[in-house]
């Protein structure tokens, strides 16, 4: 596992787009597809559709892949607070990317707290 | 034909969105569901921005005895559209899901067998998907889904990763504020029953749960069935390709392309006349029937 990223990020009026984040070279094993995992705390989100996106670029960041997700608040969970919104993103066994980046669309600016992960 | 995964995303929000999506696909959906509401019924299928999802395997959740249900459904759409799905699984009060794009399936009717199983309120540390019927091919994608759910809940759970033969797709150990799910895969390559159990360590009481099992045939190979082989050929679904027929050397009968589609889908009765016509003029073989 390998961390691309962990904090928090201002998405300023509801949208953010990161930098190509670098996936390391040396994690990726050939036959096994390497997954973008995204993991953030749903306490921050705003109320309403918030859209995430997970992108990830097999030629250094020219042209991008795209999975997405929507996170509707409220929202039902099951059990006690923390609760968190994951996604991952996987291509084939022998697509290889070298880049991934977070779109994120939500309906008013707050503080996306958590985690990217290249797995 | 070899079946592959072309991609995939785990999540457990509101809809699923894969973009770029091949022609003909097989697309796929795990979901792992905790219910307080709606009783002891089957999952329903996801809805789709593009073409309808069918039930490949979706039993009767487990019931923790007071209204609430863990379980899962295994769904697919076969020769999906072009483009972007965006895919919406039955709502619940909490879900894990996984959608897959796979190539190299059939086109038309992939869905060959399948199984669920679940368990109420117990105090167990594994689950059986339940045993499929013999599959109909060697090469078949089989895919398998758990969910499990406890009133209070642990951490982890403490899960056996992978499940023997297969490999793993999502897996969420936290049954205490999450749903405890497990989704895997694997590619067989001979005929048999099918089935799998699902092991973990959490001895907890009053705990809940489902799992499934569904298996997809793969294409038909593209066996050289008439020509002199360098142009015959199947389409993916197993249908004659017609153009590479048309464009076989040495072979162009007046009406070929009337006959064939009017008569492509019944291949099995080629008309004597015409079987004589191919063989006097691209030293083909014939094989009627196989199509």
């Amino acid at each position: 596992v390998t961390l691309l990223f962990s904090g928090t990020v201002n998405v300023v009026n509801g949208n953010l787009q990161t930098a190509a984040l670098a996936v390391p070279g040396d994690i990726k094993q050939p036959g096994i597809p390497l997954q973008l995992r995204l993991r953030f705390n749903e306490a921050s989100f705003p109320t309403g559709t918030t859209t995430i996106n997970a992108q990830l670029s097999m030629d250094g960041g020219s042209t991008w892949k795209t999975a997405s997700m929507t996170c509707v608040k409220p929202s039902t969970w099951k059990g006690p607070a923390p609760h968190f919104w994951s996604l991952g993103f996987t291509l084939g066994q022998n697509d290889n990317p070298t880049h991934a980046r977070l779109i994120v669309s939500a309906p008013a600016q707050f503080n996306l707290v958590g985690t990217i992960e290249a797995v | 034909v070899t079946i592959a995964l072309a991609q995939s995303i785990t999540g457990n929000g509101a809809t699923l969105t894969l973009n770029g999506v091949v022609s003909g696909a097989l697309l796929t959906l795990q979901d792992s569901f905790y219910r307080t509401s709606g009783g002891a019924v089957a999952e329903a299928p996801p809805t789709d921005t593009q073409g309808a999802w069918s039930v490949s395997s979706a039993g009767v959740p487990g019931a923790q005895g007071n209204g609430n249900y863990s379980g899962c459904g295994i769904f697919h759409q076969a020769n999906a559209a072009a483009g972007t799905h965006t895919v919406t699984p039955q709502t619940s009060a909490d879900n894990n899901a996984t959608l897959c794009e796979w190539v190299g399936c059939k086109a038309a009717s992939p869905l060959d067998a399948s199984a669920s199983a679940s368990t109420n309120n117990f105090a167990g540390t594994s689950q059986v998907t339940g045993t499929t019927a013999v599959t109909a091919q060697n090469d078949e994608l089989v895919l398998i889904a758990f969910g499990l759910a406890c009133p209070v809940g642990v951490t982890d759970v403490g899960f056996t990763d992978p499940v023997s033969g297969f490999t793993t797709q999502q897996k969420v150990s936290n049954d205490a504020s999450d749903i405890a799910t497990f989704h895997a895969y694997k590619i067989i390559s001979a005929t048999g029953t099918q089935s799998a159990t699902f092991n973990w360590t959490d001895t907890e009481a009053t705990q809940f749960c489902g799992a499934a099992i569904a298996t997809f045939k793969a294409a038909d190979s593209s066996a050289p069935i008439y020509g002199n082989g360098q142009d015959a050929t199947h389409l993916h679904d197993g249908r004659r390709n017609v153009s590479a027929m048309y464009s076989m050397q040495g072979w162009s009968p007046v009406g070929a392309e009337k006959w064939f589609a009017d008569e492509l889908e019944q291949a099995a009765g080629t008309p004597p006349t015409f079987q004589a016509a191919w063989a006097r003029n691209s030293n083909s073989i014939i094989q009627p029937g196989l199509h």
